[in-house]
């Protein structure tokens, strides 16, 4: 997709659902809202396996260079000008039919530079059963990060994201995902990086698929995490589970919204929305917009938010057997926010999140 | 009736309506000098008129909201509206004096009976003037001013300027600036510190005519330590073509009041109803909007409270019904400015034979705010595969010390429900309209039983011929 496209595309207005809290004049790595710069370095892609083993045959991850490629199947400002930034470069992940693996694939993928870019296309043959780590890290100042994938059908694709680039880095993310008929998804998000992050996830269902999303964002200083989160269920007999855990400290902004779209005709649709946000500081701020367009009757479809601030009590209680204000609350907001991951159905993939949050929150407890 | 009239009525139930019996009526269409001429008409002072014209500017400087239904918005020919109609001579106090059609409405409606029995107080608009009003002399001796818009910006003034647009200005959005601009009729209800009003007053508003927009303006202000609950009920004769309403309502709690303010909505299938309701609740004082949407084609109104003294309390009910070609975009907005506020919201919505239902609300905490607690709870029931329910809520934080608590759900009525009451000896039709009455419970035990009993005959025969 080309940056002339890019710029025949009209910048999105503030009234759009997606488009509400982070505009795209922030976004825009040089301010010059129409151009896309040419010096983008590619991030850095690895993929290894988490036990050290050879990776096994069936899976492959190789660069390709084409200019239309891309699965994206709606416009939009942000896909348009990744697209355009990325200069044909994609990485293709593609896991084999009846592909099973008993330990995760890990792929790291490390932006560095002024400006970094990443386009990655994950194939999941039918029948297959992988777990995968996502790393993305570096001190790139702004990282834009295009993924897409198609699950096929009767898979089973879990996977943990963990997201620790650079406190000063401006990171934007787009993906698309289509899980196919009788599949099950799952992915683990776990949002610690950047200064200003915008994540634009948007996953549709096949008949009889389950996509489950949890996502835990641990916000400090001036950090503003955006997710927008688009859920469609065009057929039914499926279902999908969306639970979000935001810790915002010092000035930050946690920002979560999400559109949950059952289709005329989508019967035996079950789609729910959790959104939770735990306060911890008088200017942060935390900003929740589960939204629900249901189309179809015989379904079930729900959504909760709730913001609240630290447990008086629950400080009381680890104050009262030996640990100071900082290490409690460092505690209670590990739990919260580890809670988000507690039905993710892979101990590999939980277990490992987990122990990245920990140590994050370590290290915050040092700083 | 004319045979087209009739034709045009169908079977709505209150689609009965009286041969047009207009003393004075404006053109359709929107202009400068339309504005001008309603102020000069309604003998208004010069600061008024040039609100009006100022509102009148901004009206069509503005363009038509992208949001919501934007396609039945834009099918919106605000030249093809009469923007004024006077159809009596003046305002009336006795019940006797007025008009015998007109007052062959209001019998129909049942207004007489029920201000007989229990009601403080009867504005009744009829079209763009207040046609009947009464007040019950121990509320008089009260100092309670209970006025039509009109008389109100006469007799007071001061009063009037000095909170008119306060809460809601023109420039708030392109339909409040509409009403701003040709704004005729409403209420004035103004309640001295410390006196509790303890029967509803109440206004029934009606559309006539074809093509009839209604733009009525409503302000009512609660001084300190006092209360009021006021009724509004909507109901218009079916016409082929397309009226609209869109009113202003004002409220202002003082320190320590209570407003209750109550709609019962049920506009026929032709009216666009585009509202803008907002109170501002001072310390300690509370604001209830109970709000019920079973009529009309398009509506969208979000009542709304700004929280502005310590300790204020607001709380929402609606209620919306959606049938064939409507769409009932309806909602709440609560402003918390201060500490130790409260709000909670509660919204139900039904959507049946293809009808969409829309919840769109915003609960905003400023910094400010410290130790608030909100509540938003949201219910549909969709009945059928044709219909359609959306829920849009909007939650902004920037304090920490609040409890904000959300919840939502969308479904089907249960089959298990159904059995069990079909079991008992109802058919189906029965157990459907049952479950129904106690899904809307929580709103209909908010309103007085009379209002009460009327919204579940109204349900009933909404359900009838659903089943099957």
């Amino acid at each position: 997709m080309s940056e002339s496209y890019y710029a025949t595309l009209e910048i999105p207005s503030q009234a759009l659902h997606a488009w509400k809290y982070t505009p795209w004049k922030k976004l825009h790595p040089t301010g010059k809202l129409n151009e896309v710069p040419d010096d983008f370095l590619e991030a850095e892609v690895v993929i290894s396996m988490m036990d050290g083993s050879e990776l096994p045959s069936g899976i492959s991850l190789i660069k390709t260079v084409s200019d239309d490629n891309s699965l994206f199947r709606y416009d939009d400002k942000a896909v348009a000008f990744l697209l355009a930034a990325r200069n044909g470069n994609t990485w293709k992940l593609n896991i084999e039919e009846n592909t099973v693996i008993s330990s995760p694939v890990f792929v790291s993928i490390r932006a560095s530079g002024h400006l970094s870019i990443s386009h990655i296309q994950v194939q999941v043959g039918n029948n297959s059963d992988v777990e995968i780590i996502w790393s993305l890290s570096g001190e790139a100042g702004w990282f834009g990060l295009l993924r897409e994938g198609i699950i096929g059908h009767a898979c089973h694709y879990h996977e943990g994201v963990e997201q620790d680039l650079s406190p000063f880095s401006t990171f934007l993310r787009t993906e698309s995902w289509n899980v196919g008929r009788d599949s099950t998804a799952t992915s683990g998000l776990l949002s610690l990086g950047g200064e200003l992050v915008r994540s634009d996830l948007r996953t549709t269902l096949g008949k009889g698929a389950t996509y489950k999303q949890f996502i835990s964002s641990n916000n400090k200083g001036n950090r503003k995490d955006n997710h927008h989160l688009q859920l469609t269920h065009p057929v039914g007999n499926n279902q999908s589970e969306l639970v979000i855990h935001n810790s915002c400290d010092g000035k930050s902004r946690a920002i979560s919204t999400g559109i949950l779209t059952i289709a005329k005709g989508a019967d035996g649709s079950d789609a729910s929305q959790i959104f939770k946000n735990l306060l911890l500081s008088k200017n942060a701020r935390a900003d929740s917009i589960p939204e629900l367009e249901v189309l179809a009757d015989d379904v079930s479809a729900a959504h909760g938010a709730a913001s609240a601030p630290l447990d008086p009590e629950q400080m009381f209680y680890l104050m009262s057997r030996g640990l100071d204000s900082e290490e409690s609350e460092s505690l209670i907001v590990g739990g919260f926010l580890i809670a988000a991951f507690k039905k993710l159905p892979r101990d590999s993939v939980s277990d490992w999140l987990k122990g990245r949050l920990t140590i994050h929150l370590d290290c915050n407890l040092l700083e | 009736m004319s045979q087209d009239a009739r034709d045009a009525v169908g079977d709505y139930r209150y689609g009965f309506h009286d041969p047009e019996n207009a003393t004075i009526r404006f053109d359709f269409g929107l202009s400068e000098q339309v504005v001008r001429d309603i102020s000069e008409l309604k003998n208004e002072p010069e600061w008024m008129t040039e609100i009006r014209v100022k509102a009148f500017m901004h009206f069509i400087s503005r363009p038509m909201p992208d949001w919501g239904n934007s396609e039945m918005l834009n099918s919106i020919d605000f030249e093809k509206i009469c923007y004024y109609l006077k159809s009596s001579k003046g305002s009336e106090t006795d019940w006797d004096e007025v008009p015998e059609d007109i007052k062959n409405t209001f019998d129909k409606l049942g207004i007489p009976e029920a201000e007989q029995k229990w009601l403080g107080g009867v504005t009744a608009q009829y079209e763009s003037e207040v046609v009947y009003h009464s007040i019950r002399e121990d509320l008089e001796k009260q100092g309670v001013v209970f006025l039509d818009m009109d008389s109100g910006l006469r007799e007071y003034e001061d009063i009037v300027k000095q909170y008119f647009g306060s809460v809601v200005p023109y420039s708030d959005n392109k339909f409040s600036a509409l009403n701003t601009a040709v704004w005729s009729g409403g209420s004035f209800l103004v309640i001295p510190e410390g006196v509790h009003v303890e029967m509803p007053v109440q206004a029934y508003f009606r559309i006539n005519a074809k093509n009839m927009g209604q733009f009525e303006r409503t302000l009512i202000i609660a001084r300190p330590g006092s209360s009021v609950h006021y009724i509004e009920g909507c109901t218009a004769p079916t016409y082929s073509s397309d009226s609209l309403h869109s009113a202003v309502v004002e409220l202002i709690a003082e320190e320590g009041a209570h407003i209750r303010y109550s709609t019962v909505q049920n506009w026929s299938a032709n009216v666009y109803n585009l509202v803008t309701k907002r109170g501002v609740a001072y310390r300690n004082s509370t604001i209830e909007w109970v709000d019920g949407n079973i009529g009309s084609r398009l509506t969208m109104k979000y009542p709304a409270v700004i929280l502005k003294g310590e300790g204020a309390h607001a709380e929402v009910i609606s209620v919306a019904y959606s049938g064939e070609g409507q769409h009932q975009d309806a909602g709440s907005k609560v402003h918390h400015l201060a500490p130790n506020t409260s709000s909670r919201i509660l919204a139900k919505s039904i959507s049946k034979n293809g009808g969409r239902s829309s919840y769109r609300g915003l609960v905003k905490v400023s910094p400010k705010a410290h130790n608030c607690k909100v509540s938003v709870v949201c219910d549909a029931l969709l009945l059928d595969e044709d219909s359609r329910s959306d829920t849009y809520p909007t939650m902004e934080v920037a304090n920490q010390s609040c409890i904000v608590e959300h919840e939502a759900s969308v479904s089907k009525v249960s089959g298990e429900q159904l059995f069990y009451l079909m079991s008992r000896g109802h058919n189906e039709e029965q157990a459907m309209g049952m479950i129904i009455n106690g899904f809307f419970e929580p709103f209909t035990k908010e309103l007085p039983l009379e209002y009460a009993s009327e919204l579940n005959k109204l349900l009933e025969m909404e359900m009838e011929g659903s089943i099957g």
